[in-house]
């Protein structure tokens, strides 16, 4: 074997893949097209728009940064690679309320707005791809359950309703300290996105804890990463198209009566 | 007549020595160096592990918090003691086989200093949360770029000794490094430019594809070739044998070239990226069993027969259980592999335990070996303690199996077991997870134990604070005296030296 030799046949065999597996794919990912609506199997026309709220960006950068990543991953996949789907919360629900069966797999659009899709590398601590959809879930949950106590309507409950923003700054600044049944939680308490303030007046709403006439209020990194997790919402209707197992899904199950039991809630909202 | 039959051999040793010497200070900073960010390392692992057991374990304070600690962690085992081992290994390794003395030593050496600088920054950033969160790439884009930078004026002088080397036969190792000193910066710029530099231009997707298939190039392009190349160096040189088949070596050198790239995507099976991606990933993560066999069989047949040189010499003990390090790295990584596994291995610890085998169980062994090899060639001195070295050896093996066999394999697919069903909630993940967690915490302190006793011994070595003796230090002591002959001492070779001169 000659230097000229090596050399060529290690510029193929690296190059060759390189470009399929990484430049390729890269170049032709970064400008996808739009979904459109198939009026025979969509009943309706247009173009899918996905809703994307929160402050994605830059939430999803602190949460990459905080290493969350390490024990959360934020992937429903389709049933040839594991069982996502079926767990109940994590691609959606069997059997929303509102909506009907919401689940459904992740698709190429669920992380835009973000800079990289923070999939995860283990489940040391829950999914949580749809991290907002189940705090949702777990404030109608909640609040339905308080009215019945004090024998209000929903609406009538006024600051007594359940704060799904304060749930998660909690659960953000001590998560075996506020957050019940989560004291076997091994998520790691994060003060370095809350700030000491002295209480004036009534004090801060978002306030997680208080002490010595002092209290902690989220700062800008804290509430950002909040607004990112609060807005983590991938579930529900998507073009057939974009369907994986379309003769399952083809035909969602109803949406259930109103006055029927509601379902169960996400795991770490128990 | 003796003098001139002599003459070549002599001529020759005195060249080797004069490589050795002018190699001195880059390649002692750079193992030093290298064993002390290894001892930080595993200290950043053991609180991440212990946090995995122990939840409040330091948690006055954000600065320690899992994931921080992790990024830290595997940051440092990369960048601070791999590339550092890797880097004077090649060093060395290519001037003595091209046999060229080294003109840019001090280069090298404030290359070596800058390079440690930027990773201390780096790393103090990573745990302030300010990192860039990418796996593997988790320093900020600016320490990326200096150690990109700091390659260039490390890496390039071996290329230039190789190509003014002496002598017609280029040696098996002097293809392995060649190939890493290609692959590293091509790996490394693929990392930086795709994931750091146009971060937020490329698909969000293909972002952390293009992560996932950088960790895996530089594991398998870059720590794989490298710790090759020193095991086909050492076991040879050890055992006075040559290496067992050529062709074979020749062969495992292609399989890899061909198959190791595409191995990566893999761990983003299920996820929307073209599917065709992490099947052929997967595919080719299973055929990275044949270089894996063909290199393992390779050494261990030139081994084979040496049970006395395995006795007696750290380098080659090492150097063989770098070799079946190697193995194991490449039989976990293909059952984790396996499409109808994947679905339980995909998120389970599994992945993290599988790179921990990789780069304690199999590259750092063989670079072991080759420090052994090396250290008392370049600082003209002996190892100082034999028990060290015996409990250097034991301490890793001991931690290498704690965490490849118990927290791997056996932790990693009962995670895997229960993450996969639907009705389990992840409290009880964590609490199927607890003892192998454990595991992993005491493989951690086995190895930081023995690396710490590593890195003083080195730095002893260093300062020249070895022993005056032409007797290597060997594991066993010989029952009818040293199979060296009678002690001699090193100031014999000065005298040879002068009489060479004076002929």
């Amino acid at each position: 074997m000659t230097v000229k030799t090596f050399f060529y046949g290690l510029s193929a065999s690296f190059a060759i893949p390189w470009l399929i597996m990484v430049a390729i794919p890269y170049g032709s990912m970064s400008s996808m097209p739009n979904v459109e609506y198939d009026e025979n199997k969509d009943e309706k026309t247009g173009t899918f728009q996905p809703l994307h709220s929160g402050r994605l960006g830059i939430g999803s950068m602190i949460y990459a940064q905080e290493g969350c990543t390490m024990c959360h991953s934020q992937l429903t996949r389709p049933t040839y690679a594991g069982n996502d789907v079926f767990r109940d919360g994590q691609g959606g629900f069997k059997a929303d309320p509102e909506r009907g069966d919401t689940r459904r797999i992740t698709n190429y659009m669920d992380f835009d707005g973000e800079d990289m899709a923070n999939i995860g590398e283990t489940r040391i601590g829950p999914d949580l791809g749809n991290f907002g959809s189940r705090v949702s879930s777990k404030t109608v949950e909640e609040n339905a359950v308080l009215a019945k106590e004090l024998g209000v309507d929903v609406s009538e409950l006024g600051d007594n309703a359940f704060n799904g923003e304060l749930y998660v700054y909690q659960h953000l600044f001590d998560p075996r300290k506020f957050i019940v049944n989560a004291k076997k939680s091994n998520c790691p308490k994060n003060p370095r996105f809350f700030e000491k303030k002295k209480i004036y007046g009534q004090g801060a709403v978002d306030a997680v804890f208080e002490k010595d006439g002092y209290q902690y209020v989220p700062n800008d990194r804290g509430r950002a990463i909040a607004s990112y997790l609060l807005n983590l919402k991938r579930d529900g209707d998507v073009p057939v198209s974009m369907i994986y197992n379309k003769a399952k899904l083809l035909k969602p199950a109803p949406a259930p009566k109103k006055e029927e039991k509601p379902k169960e809630g996400a795991e770490e909202a128990k | 007549m003796s003098t001139e039959v002599n003459s070549p051999f002599l001529e020759d040793t005195k060249l080797r020595a004069d490589v050795d010497r002018s190699l001195r200070h880059p390649v002692m900073f750079f193992f030093t160096s290298g064993a002390a960010w290894l001892a930080v390392s595993l200290v950043l692992g053991i609180i991440t592990s212990i946090k995995t057991h122990a939840p409040g374990f330091l948690d006055c304070t954000s600065f320690f918090n899992t994931g921080l600690t992790m990024q830290a962690h595997m940051s440092t085992l990369i960048y601070g003691w791999g590339a550092q081992a890797a880097f004077g290994v090649i060093i060395w390794l290519m001037a003595r086989l091209s046999r060229q003395e080294s003109k840019r030593s001090g280069i090298i050496l404030v290359a070596g200093h800058i390079w440690n600088a930027a990773m201390t920054y780096g790393v103090i950033k990573i745990l302030m949360g300010e990192g860039s969160g990418i796996a593997w790439l988790y320093f900020p884009t600016e320490v990326t770029a200096v150690l990109i930078g700091l390659y260039f004026f490390i890496g390039t002088w071996s290329v230039i000794a190789f190509r003014v080397r002496r002598g017609g036969h280029i040696y098996i190792s002097q293809w392995y490094i060649l190939a890493s000193l290609f692959w590293f910066p091509w790996v490394l710029l693929t990392g930086f430019l795709f994931c750091q530099i146009y971060l937020g231009e490329g698909h969000p997707m293909m972002i952390t594809a293009t992560s996932a298939w950088f960790r895996s190039a530089l594991l398998l392009l870059f720590f794989t070739p490298v710790a090759i190349a020193s095991a086909y160096y050492i076991a040879p040189k050890v055992t006075g044998r040559p290496v067992y088949s050529y062709n074979l070596a020749i062969f495992g050198f292609w399989a890899l070239a061909i198959v190791g790239p595409w191995v990566g995507m893999q761990r983003l099976m299920g996820a929307p990226i073209p599917s065709f991606m992490p099947y052929l990933s997967a595919g080719a993560a299973i055929l990275l069993l044949i270089p894996a066999i063909a290199v393992a069989i390779n050494i261990l047949r030139t081994a084979k027969g040496s049970s006395s040189a395995m006795a007696h010499s750290p380098s080659l003990r090492f150097t063989v259980a770098g070799a079946v390090g190697l193995l194991l790295m490449a039989g976990i990584g293909a059952l984790i592999s396996l499409p109808s596994v994947m679905k339980y291995t995909q998120f389970s610890t599994v992945q993290y335990g599988y790179e921990l085998t990789a780069i304690l169980g199999f590259f750092s062994m063989c670079m072991y070996g080759a420090i052994y090899f090396i250290v008392p060639r370049v600082t003209n001195r002996e190892w100082i303690s034999v028990g060290l070295i015996r409990q250097h050896f034991w301490l890793s093996i001991y931690g290498v199996l704690a965490i490849a066999l118990i927290y791997t394999i056996t932790g990693g697919f009962m995670h895997g077991d229960i993450i996969e069903r639907p009705g389990e909630v992840a409290a009880t993940a964590y609490s199927r997870l607890y003892p192998y967690a454990i595991s992993l915490t005491t493989g951690f302190i086995f190895l930081l134990i023995s690396t710490f006793f590593f890195c003083v011994h080195l730095l002893l070595m260093w300062l020249r604070l070895g022993r005056r003796s032409s007797h290597p230090t060997l594991l066993v002591r010989h029952p009818h005296g040293s199979p060296h002959g009678p002690e001699g001492d090193l100031d014999k070779l000065a005298e040879l030296d002068s009489n060479l001169s004076a002929n």
